[in-house]
């Protein structure tokens, strides 16, 4: 149609021929649809289908649900979802809604390429009601909002959308923007409740502190710790907290702290003092954190009292002195004691030998210079006199090795057990030939301590089952060793099939100088297995016996087990 | 052996305890070298005796004894301080010193040789025994022994 004649008509009145709706509809600036209420697209605008990369005919007649899934690639995709129920309601309620904005992903003809493109879309749903009140049509109306949108699809939540469509969304923008305020008022509103919460409950005091040192702000335990209101702690500078003889090392400190301000703890170091205000000074540990508050930095002081700790602390400390003291107040009376044993075994050792071998010798001196001028009862009184005091010189032997055993140091080296036995046995073997003594050592036996006190033990054990197996027949000794040791200790056994003790009387076994057998029975100190006791004692170890009169007796010891192979020895 | 070659021979023995002395002697007797043995009784008397001094600062004989047979639990000066007196001084420190004792402590066999003794002896407990050593003893060092 040419303006001219559009021009000439108008003047002339003629009369302007009927629309062509369709073709007027079809070129409407604005993407449009139009669905029949079973949803099948009834028309299309030209602009929509460009928009959407659709054939007017390709989708006439079907339904709009078909002809625009949504993106499968996109597993959080509703917009097709939220059209329809978008539509459903426009269909039930008859009233037309607008939709919020909603990603929709156009797909792409094969031509270019397939797949989706990302679009963002705020739709118009509006029904067309019949004469009989029934929705015939219903009239969609779409706004591709993608160029107004940052394209973050990945990141893009509804919520913030609804932010930036700006201007065309104004209303819902202002309605959720209002909602958005209201929501964070009211989370800053409970924030601020909670921090005041914390700041008042807090355990440690908690003061601000402005760049001029003074307080703004203090906690209900702060009032308590200082004794003072809170409503008069603020004000104060932090140097009324301090005592006087700190203060003006303070001040530098602080003033250096709002130049470098970190969170820290205060004094590392040193024991900081704080004063209350009813003057008592009083322990504490502060820590320090900057805050800016109102464009101005604030320090948070978190102080806590610890009056208590220290007290705490003094005592443990008082009593570990007063522990120590009485610890080597004891150790010197065990010192002592060692050395006035020391010293009585040394006396022994000298002084109580030279009478006895005075009176063994003059006996025997006046035995071999006088012997012819004394009869045979003064002969034999000699001889009482001479066996006494070398049985007293056995004794004092004995009392001797006893109180070695005890003091010296330890040695720690491996030890042949084995080879001390085989080789001890073969001694007495040698010694008394007449014996026919059936012996057997279990081969590869080892333990760990002093070589010459284990040696000590094996040749007490092993010569009391030789003493005690004399009137036996056949004789029979067995060192052997359990085969598994336990918590680093072997366990060691010297069996015989002697005379055996009475259990009843085992209590007496290891003391000094106690015998279960009378000397014209077995000869004895009674010193050999109170020492032995003592030697595995000594070596952190146990030692027991089990035994029957007659039926022989075991002596089961443990010592330190070898190292083992890994030892290189 | 024969006595006369060891007519400039004498044993020195420090003792302090007399029944020792009366045993060690009879001893000596009995291997006839008690006529060789002058006696002193505590650790001064030794030192005295050994560089004439005191009340042995005119006595006569050798300058110094063959051997010198020392006890270590002495009055006054202690045998070890005698020893280390005697190991310190020019004149006397290569005069054989045996040390005869009681003791067997570990400490004063190894501080006898510490101290330069020569021998170190336990008086044994049984007479015959200590006779035995004894007679040894003197034999030893006044006949086999080549002094310095």
């Amino acid at each position: 149609m040419k303006p001219g004649s559009d021009a000439r008509r108008a003047a002339r009145g003629a009369p302007i021929p009927d629309p062509d709706f369709r073709r007027l509809f079809e070129s409407v600036p604005g993407l449009y649809l139009v669905l029949a209420p079973d949803l099948r697209i009834a028309a299309v605008s030209d602009e929509y289908t460009h928009a959407t990369r659709t054939r007017r005919n390709d989708i006439i007649g079907r339904s709009i649900l078909e002809v625009f899934p949504d993106n499968p690639g996109d597993p959080y995709a509703t917009g097709m979802r939220n059209l329809r129920a978008s539509l459903q309601r426009v269909l039930r309620n008859r009233t037309a809604e607008t939709m919020p904005v909603q990603r929709y992903d156009i797909p792409l003809p094969e031509k270019e390429g397939g797949g989706f493109t990302v679009r963002y879309w705020k739709s118009f749903n509006s029904p067309v009601l019949g004469t009989d009140g029934e929705v015939d049509y219903v009239v969609h109306r779409v706004e591709d909002l993608t160029e107004v949108i940052p394209l973050e699809p990945q990141e893009i939540e509804q919520d913030r959308l609804t932010e930036s469509v700006g201007e065309r969304a104004a209303h819902m923008e202002a309605e959720s923007y209002a909602r958005a305020r209201d929501a964070a008022e009211a989370a800053l509103r409970e924030s601020e409740a909670r921090a005041a919460l914390i700041f008042d409950t807090s355990p440690s005091a908690m003061l601000v502190v402005d760049a001029r040192r003074r307080i703004v702000q203090a906690n209900k335990r702060a009032s308590e710790i200082f004794r003072c209101p809170p409503e008069k702690l603020i004000g104060l500078t932090v140097e009324d907290l301090i005592p006087a003889h700190f203060r003006a090392r303070h001040a530098g400190l602080a003033s250096e702290f709002f130049r470098h301000p970190e969170t820290r703890a205060m004094g590392e170091g040193r024991d900081l003092h704080a004063l209350r205000a009813d003057g008592e000074a009083f322990p504490c540990e502060v820590s320090l954190g900057p805050v800016n508050i109102g464009g101005e930095l604030h320090i948070i002081v978190t102080l806590a009292d610890i009056t208590v700790r220290k007290h705490a602390e003094e005592e443990i400390r008082r009593l570990n002195i007063d522990l120590e003291r009485r610890v080597d107040e004891r150790t010197a009376e065990l010192q002592a004691a060692n050395r006035e044993l020391e010293s009585f075994a040394y006396a022994v050792s000298h002084d109580l030998r030279a009478p006895l071998r005075a009176m063994s010798g003059f006996s025997q001196a006046l035995l071999e210079d006088y012997g012819e001028l004394l009869n045979s009862d003064a002969r034999v009184y000699l001889d009482q006199i001479m066996l006494a005091s070398r049985r007293m010189g056995e004794l004092i032997d004995g009392i001797l090795q006893l109180s070695r055993i005890t003091r010296g140091e330890l040695q720690r080296d491996p030890v042949d057990i084995s080879a001390l036995a085989e080789g001890i046995l073969a001694e007495f073997a040698r010694l008394e030939p007449t014996r026919r003594m059936n012996w057997h050592v279990e081969r590869g036996l080892a333990a760990h301590g002093d070589p010459r006190m284990i040696e000590v033990v094996l040749r007490n054990l092993i010569g009391n089952a030789w003493k005690y197996t004399a009137n036996t027949d056949p004789q029979e000794i067995r060192v052997y060793a359990d085969p598994v040791s336990e918590n680093g200790y072997r366990l060691f056994h010297v069996t015989d099939n002697g005379a055996g003790f009475d259990m009843a009387h085992s209590g007496k076994l290891f003391q000094p100088f106690q015998r279960l057998h009378r000397q014209e029975e077995f000869t004895g100190l009674g010193i050999g297995l109170a020492t032995v006791q003592r030697i595995i004692h000594r070596h952190g170890g146990r030692i027991g016996a089990v035994a029957s009169p007659g039926q022989g007796a075991t002596f089961s010891f443990s010592l330190p087990a070898a190292y083992g192979n890994e030892e290189t020895r | 052996m024969t006595i006369e070659n060891m007519s400039a021979k004498t044993i020195l023995l420090v003792e302090d305890n007399a029944q020792d002395e009366m045993l060690t002697l009879r001893a000596l007797r009995k291997v006839n070298l008690a006529n060789r043995v002058d006696v002193v009784r505590d650790g001064q008397q030794a030192l005295d005796y050994l560089f004439r001094e005191g009340e042995f600062a005119t006595r006569e004989g050798p300058d110094l004894p063959t051997v010198v047979l020392l006890d270590l639990n002495l009055p006054r000066v202690g045998g070890l301080d005698v020893l280390e007196r005697l190991r310190a001084d020019p004149r006397t420190n290569l005069v054989p010193v045996v040390i005869l004792t009681s003791s067997d402590e570990e400490r004063d066999r190894l501080g006898s040789y510490a101290h330069g003794a020569n021998s170190f002896v336990r008086k044994p407990l049984d007479f015959s025994e200590f006779a035995v050593t004894v007679a040894r003893l003197g034999i030893y060092w006044l006949a086999t022994n080549v002094s310095p």
